[in-house]
């Protein structure tokens, strides 16, 4: 019974909204085109209460209109989401990049015969690659006076002249280079951070300050 | 009190057209759009209560808000049509008039396209 009151009352209201919209309608020549559409609602309208009636689905999917509008908008959305990508994938890699740094820093300095000053880290950053976001290269910059780094922090000590030195393991590092810190201190120090971040020990570089 | 605006606005412009129509023939086209303009933004802020009861009414009857819009679009192209295909026909432009209704029933046909769509799969599984 309740099922019938709602189908007479549906009923009922698609008569009413169909005779409001026929009263907007304009005379003329299009009047009757648009009385054709608007049968043609009211037959959905009518189908789809007797549908619900009788417990059947007479939804139809409703097939997309083609319209113009918002055509030229997605290329530009689609321009302006793959912006917003690479800036947020870059702040990404900087900010991974100054975790590893910190990272290295901490390690390195657990080791306390090697003076380091700053660590610099390199990361893959084309995100088309395969190795993205692997390390590319660690350089360290080590005091060449001890005592150089504690003043470094202060900033009043002037930096003299770097001079790149590339270290490797199982290689005899020359005893005129490494002025502070034991060979076998830096050999371990590279020995660690290769072992530790899985990377060829010519990854890993040393720069004497 | 707002009919004795717009009818009054109306008559003056009747009356002033009637006599622009001899002297400056495309003057009286233009003072027609213009009485047109005015006469449709001194209704325009009652049409709104219009859609809300129609939109009502639909919701209540669970008609879909996309077919609604639709058909006011529907709506809409049929009063922008007439209003201009009058303006022309009153401007002794017959030719252009039947040009714009002819533009304004393809646009409909498009739009009804859905809606035709649908009441044909709905009768399909009625009947399948």
């Amino acid at each position: 019974m309740e099922v019938i009151r709602n189908l007479v009352q549906s009923l009922i209201i698609i008569i009413i909204l169909a005779m409001f919209l026929e009263m907007l309608l304009p005379a003329g020549e299009m009047r009757k085109y648009v009385k054709m559409v608007m049968g043609l609602l009211v037959i959905i309208a009518v189908v789809q209460a007797v549908g619900t009636f009788a417990r059947w689905s007479f939804e139809g999917e409703l097939p997309a209109v083609v319209t113009n509008e918002g055509k030229g908008q997605l290329p530009e959305i689609l321009e302006a989401g793959k912006k917003i990508s690479a800036e947020q994938q870059d702040r990404g890699i900087e900010q991974y990049r100054r975790g590893l740094a910190q990272q290295i820093t901490a390690l390195v300095k657990l080791n306390q015969e090697i003076p380091v000053l700053d660590v610099e880290v390199s990361v893959q950053s084309d995100n088309g690659s395969s190795g993205f976001g692997q390390i590319k290269e660690i350089i360290l910059a080590v005091a060449e006076d001890p005592a150089q780094a504690d003043r470094e922090p202060e900033g009043t000590v002037v930096v003299g002249e770097v001079s790149p030195v590339s270290v490797q393991v199982g290689r005899r590092v020359s005893p005129e280079l490494t002025s502070t810190g034991s060979p076998q201190a830096v050999a371990n120090m590279v020995d660690v951070l290769t072992n530790f971040y899985n990377l060829k020990p010519e990854q890993v570089k040393i720069i004497y300050r | 009190m707002d009919v004795l605006q717009i009818v009054a606005i109306g008559l003056m412009a009747t009356v002033l057209i009637g006599v622009l129509k001899s002297q400056r023939p495309e003057l009286a086209v233009l003072l027609s759009v213009a009485v047109g303009v005015i006469l449709f933004l001194l209704v325009l802020g009652k049409i709104g209560s219009i859609v809300d009861i129609i939109t009502d009414l639909a919701t209540r009857a669970g008609i879909s808000m996309v077919y609604l819009g639709t058909i006011m679009k529907i709506i809409g192209i049929a009063y922008i049509a007439e209003f201009g295909a009058q303006i022309c026909r009153d401007a002794g432009e017959g030719a252009v008039a039947t040009k714009i209704e002819f533009a304004a029933k393809i646009l409909i046909m498009v739009l009804a396209v859905p809606i035709v769509v649908a009441v044909l799969q709905s009768l399909l599984k009625l009947l399948g």
